[in-house]
Parts: C-alpha cells; structure tokens; sequence
C-alpha cells in the first residue's frame, strides 16, 4: 500500500493542473508531458542526473573490484582499511557535502592547499558547470565506495580458493586468471552493485543540494531538485509528479535492462 | 435492567458533583474582543511591571507556527508568547515550526494541504497569494492594525491580511578603517561608485565581497541596482510586469542588470562560485575587501560575530544621486481564515507589534527597523544608529523582487530571479536570461489563475 499507492496517485496527479494546496484541480490531460520533453529546466537537470549516474556507476565498480581485489587478503592492515573505507558510508550526505564543499574550495581550501604546498597552482572545481557535476560526482563516490568495496569483497569470499589453485597449476596468468574466473564469478555483486549504483545516481539530490544548490543558475541541478523545486517553489505539483513519474519509469526500464545483460554473464561452477 | 437505572443514576450524579465543583457557572458570559483587547492594552501599558490579571474569560487555544534560525529560536519566540499567557492565564499558545530551519515555507505549505494549517503564521517569500488564492486568510482591519506606521503596508486589493512586523534595508556596508586608510569618500552616484572600486582595485584590494554558493546572496545586490534603477519611475513593477505594460526585456532592466553583471564581474572576489553567506562575511570581515552589499541585518551578525568591526552603510548609487533605500518589508503575521479565535490572534498580534519591551527585543535581534508608529528604542550598533539618523531622508521603496501586498511577485518568482542572479554572476547571457525570465513570468500568472 506504502508503495504502490504513491506511485498510482503520482501518476494521477500528472494529469491535473494541481498546485500542492487547493482543494480544487482540473484534470489538463497530457499537457505536462508535453511540456517536460520541452522545457530546458527538466532536460538540463536530466542529463546532469544522467552524468552523475553514468561516472559514479563506473567508478564504483572499476575502483570497486580493484579495491575489494587489494583488500581481499588477511591482516590487520586489510582489515582496518576496510573499516577506513566504510566510515564515509555511514556518513550523513549533507555532512558529507558540507565537508567536501569546504575541501574543494577555491580560495583556502584543503585540496588546493595542499596543491599549493607541493608547488602546484590552484584549480577551480566550480569553473564550468561540466567540472562540478564531475566533482561531485567524485564526493559521491567518495562516500559510497565503502559500501560497493564492501559487496565486492564478500562476493569474492564466495569465490572457492581451488578453482584459482587449479588454474594456477594449470600455468594461468594473474591477468587470465581474473577474466576466466574471478570476474565471470563476480558478476552477482556486479549486477548488484550496477542496480544500486543506477538507482542512487538517479534519485542524487543531498549532496548536490549542499555542494552548489543547483546552482549557478539551474546548471548543476538534478533531475529530483527539479521536481522539488517545481513542486513546491513554483507550486505546480502536478507537474512535478508528472517528471517524477517518467524517472519512475527511466529507473524502472533502466533496471531491467540492465538486470536482463547482467544476468546473461552469470555463471555457475 | 435495575443495573442500568442504577448506571445512569451514577452517572447523573456524578456530572452534577463536577459540575458543582468547578469554579465558572455555566451562565457566565464568555469574555468579549472588546474586553480582551482592553486587557491587553492595560497590560502594554504595564509592560514594565506586568501582573497576573485574574480573569474569567473561557479557555482560548491556538497555534503560532514560527520560522527558527540561530538567533529567533524557539525559547526566543516563548519569550513572547509566555509573557502575553502570563497576562492572559486563559490562552495557551501552542508554537510550532518545521523539523528543520530552513524548510519553514514549505512546511508551511505542506500543513495546509493536509489540513493542518496554524492559527497564526509567519508566510514565507512567496507571501501570501497561495493561501489567498483560496480566500483562506483572516483579515485585519484599519482599526485591528491602528498601530501601524504605514497603512498601506502589504495590502492586496485594499485589504490587509499581513501584519509587516519588520522593515530592512539593503545597501552597500564599508569597512571605515579601508575608506580612511585610502582617502576615499562615500560614492553618491553609479559612476562615482565605479570610479571607486576601480581606485581600490589599483591599490590591490578587492572592492567588495561576493559569494553564490547558498544561493541568494548575490540577489542583494540584484535586488538594490534594480531597485534604484527601476522603481523611482515606476514603483508598482511587478503588477505593470504581470498586465503585460512592460517587460522583463525592457531596455532599462537589461541595462540594469548588465551593471549587476559589470560590479561582479570587475569588482568582487574570483572564487564566487565557493563562496557562502558566511564566507562572504569572514571576507569582510577579515579586511580583503573594501565593502560587501548587504542587508542592514548584517548589523546584527557585526554586533554578534565582531563587535568592535567598524562598518559604515551607503545606499547602492544610481545615475542621479536621488539613491534608493530598497525596504524589506514582506514578513509579517498571517492568520488562518478558519481559526475559531479570531479576535483573540488579533490580540495577540496587537501585544506582539504594541508591547515596547517585547518588540524591541525582537528587533534588536538584527538591528530591525519598525513597522508601527510607536518609536521603539532598543540598543544599536554605531552603523545602525547612522542609518536611524539618515532614514527619514531616504527615498524609500519595497525592494524590487519582494514587494508585499499587490506589488507581490507571482508565484515561483521570486525563488526564479534569485536563481537567475546566480547564473547571470556566473556570466550567462544577460538578454537570454531575461527573455526566459520573460517567458516564466507569463507561465507563473497563468499558473496562478
């Protein structure tokens, strides 16, 4: 009930001209549809939301499983960097947009002192709208890898020792070794990783609403920043629903597809 | 059937016995407005050594939803409302805000839709217009708001539905020791002032201080160049913008904001982007720059943040050296249509704007100016008490983008023209943004029908 009435009242009040407040609503037809595949303050939005997804989604799984790769050993000091890269994941996200806004500022802040201490100019991560959206896709990324390492690493657990030991044996490089084996058997914490990495990099609103508000202007807003915003800044909550509505449907078909090549890859040993 | 005669008998008994021990007789009469208010105004004119009247009035309830920040907090806005119970023992006031600081209009905003809308309220930016759109807001006569300086104040239509409790100015604050130190004097007109920043800029210091990080910050000085260039000829801007007389294209606008564009462009700190309210003010504070454009609420964070920093205030320039003082004057008191105690919230309201002690306090907490006709004396900072001495020779009006009553920005536009500011400081196309400006504009009207 929790789930799908939102959804089904979602998808009703994007036909209705409604403001959030009145009582009173008209139903406008496809009206808002129209307008969303038209107006550049959802487009614009959208393909930043589409960066973000697109960067963190690769950096978390490339860096993931190379990580969880260096980590996968016994030790104190695998273990406690294992706990060093989960702290950022239990991070609020404002905390953490309030840390990095501070770290990447470009007069006094941390990164560029620090540039600055090894004789290295200044860099400005807020020069053009395309540099922020890739500097916060790093924070996020900063923050959620403890999270994707994680999985990697307990789906490398599952991983049965003999079948490198026996490829070993057999003469295989490291490099063949990781094709043929340890990356066809880890692809469950692939398909895993790639769902949570697509559907956190479509929903992202908290960090870039600390980071930059959007902002200058509308260039770093998100895809959900817009929708808010519409929703409650300009009171057009039926079509704040409507663009609501057709991300719960880019998700949606995203996720399948995804699910259905991932899936393809899996292997049983 | 000899339990149940004996059950209802015991019941009758019983009420009469409670009835018999409480202290009001049913026939007493409820307390008249006129009475309340009466009590009221003895205990405003009491203000200084209040006492618990004994009253007989019946018990009155309702809510205050309030907007917390660092300084106006909860057990601040208590201050007020346990002070006027204290001479009312019959009222109890249940004050309520949102979960979080910053979101108070929308909560607002969410309340009312659910059904849930307070008694009284502080309307956010967007004033009043989406609850009046559904006539859901209480009106306060002339003789309900005889206390008020201006009376004219925030009406939409020729009715009063706000009480404006502050008024705020917003101009350029200098640091003294910078202006001595170099000689320099207070700029009266827009070439005087770029003659200014160009002169600071040669002697390398940074002419103002400029952030757009938290996203309205730069719309200050937006707000003070449109104001100045735009209202002396035509005060009511916004309604002349919604019947379609004028543009948001208009050649004095985009020229307007293409000196916005020039000031941050030429004369502001090169790290906007990064810069936060609070940054912008450690800049001013630290001495990197010569001035930093500002509400006279920045009073209040000197006074609390650095009180010894020695600021002075002058009124952004225009062409013509007839300066404007661009006035806050939107915020206020707002109750709900469908309270079930109307005249005891216009009571209430009346304590709040009357009682000299309370409302001092209140203003003094950013060095505020009032909106009633009685003069309220609090504690001022030097720059404040300045700005006290040359505001009866200021030409005043609301600042462009937050005018109250029928000069109201539709809906949404507000919040559009601060986001557009940050875009145009960032360098976008002046015209482009007003054209887009233009095309919202008509959406918001037609959105609002």
């Amino acid at each position: 009930m929790f789930m799908v009435l939102p959804v089904v009242m979602c998808f009703f009040y994007g036909f209705t001209n409604w403001d959030g407040m009145s009582k009173n609503f008209r139903f406008i037809g496809f009206s808002n549809y129209l307008e969303l595949f038209s107006d550049q303050r959802v487009i614009g939005p959208f393909l930043n939301t589409l960066v973000i997804t697109v960067v963190t989604t690769v950096i978390y799984n490339v860096l993931g499983i190379l990580l969880a790769l260096m980590m996968d050993k016994a030790g104190k000091v695998y273990r406690f960097a294992k706990s060093a890269f989960f702290i950022p994941t239990i991070l609020s996200s404002v905390v953490v947009g309030f840390i990095w806004s501070y770290m990447i500022q470009t007069d006094g802040g941390v990164v560029n002192t620090l540039l600055n201490i090894i004789g290295l100019p200044s860099i400005n991560l807020y020069s053009t709208p395309f540099m922020t959206i890739l500097t916060i896709s790093m924070i996020i990324t900063w923050q959620g890898m403890g999270l994707f390492t994680t999985i990697y690493l307990a789906t490398l657990s599952t991983i049965p020792q003999e079948l490198n030991e026996a490829a070993t044996v057999d003469g295989a490089s490291p490099i063949r070794k990781f094709f043929k084996i340890t990356l066809p058997l880890l692809m469950p914490g692939i398909t895993l990783n790639c769902i949570l990495a697509l559907t956190g990099g479509l929903k992202q609103f908290d960090i870039v609403k600390v980071v930059t508000n959007g902002g200058p202007g509308f260039s770093t807003q998100t895809i959900v920043m817009s929708a808010l915003s519409y929703g409650v800044d300009y009171m057009r909550r039926g079509y704040s629903t409507a663009i609501l509505f057709i991300l719960f449907l880019v998700i949606g078909t995203i996720s399948v597809i995804q699910l259905s090549i991932t899936k393809k890859f899996e292997v049983d040993y | 059937m000899k339990k149940v005669v004996s059950i209802v008998v015991m019941a009758m008994l019983l009420s009469v016995m409670v009835i018999g021990c409480s202290t009001a007789s049913p026939s007493q009469p409820a307390t008249t407005a006129s009475a309340a208010a009466s009590a009221t105004e003895q205990a405003t004119q009491a203000s200084a050594t209040p006492t618990v009247a004994p009253t007989t009035a019946s018990p009155v309830k309702f809510t205050f939803f309030v907007h917390l920040t660092p300084i106006l907090t909860m057990d601040f806005w208590a201050s007020c409302t346990n002070k006027y119970t204290k001479l009312h023992p019959n009222v109890t006031i249940n004050l309520i805000s949102a979960p979080t600081a910053d979101n108070g209009t929308d909560y607002l905003k969410t309340l009312y839709a659910t059904g849930q809308m307070p008694d009284l309220f502080i309307p956010g930016p967007d004033g009043v217009s989406p609850y009046l759109k559904n006539n859901d807001l209480l009106e306060f006569t002339d003789a309900d708001a005889d206390y008020m300086k201006n009376m004219d104040l925030g009406k939409y239509n020729g009715k009063r539905y706000v009480i404006v409790y502050k008024e705020q100015v917003i101009g350029i604050f200098y640091n003294k020791k910078i202006f001595a130190d170099n000689n320099l004097a207070i700029p009266t007109t827009y070439a005087d002032f770029t003659k200014l920043c160009d002169t600071l800029n040669t002697k390398g210091i940074t002419p103002l201080a400029m952030g757009i990080k938290d996203g309205w910050t730069q719309n200050v000085l937006m707000d003070e160049i449109l104001s100045t260039y735009l209202l002396p000829n035509n005060p009511h801007w916004a309604p002349d913008r919604t019947s379609g007389k004028i543009k948001c294209t208009d050649q004095n606008v985009v020229d307007a904001v293409t000196k916005y564009q020039d000031i941050i462009k030429n004369y502001c700190n090169k790290d906007i982007n990064s810069v936060s309210y609070t940054q912008m003010m450690d800049i001013y504070f630290s001495g990197k720059t010569a001035m930093i454009p500002m509400g006279s609420w920045l009073n209040g964070e000197i006074q609390r943040a650095k009180p010894a920093f020695d600021s002075g205030f002058f009124l952004m320039p225009n062409d013509t050296a007839n300066n404007v003082a661009p006035i806050y004057a939107a915020e206020g008191l707002a109750a709900y249509a469908q309270t079930k105690n109307p005249q005891a919230i216009k009571d209430f309201v009346r304590f709040f704007m009357t009682d000299a002690e309370w409302y001092g306090k209140f203003l003094k907490t950013e060095e505020l100016f009032p909106t009633t006709k009685q003069a309220v004396p609090y504690e001022m900072s030097s720059c404040r008490q300045d700005m006290e001495k040359q505001f009866p020779n200021w030409i005043t009006h609301e600042v462009w983008s937050n005018g109250s009553g029928d000069d109201t920005f539709p809906t949404g536009m507000v919040t559009y023209f601060t986001t557009m500011s940050s875009a145009i400081a960032a360098g976008a196309d002046v015209k482009t943004e007003l054209a887009k400006a233009d095309i919202e504009w008509d959406k918001a009207v037609a959105n609002s029908k």
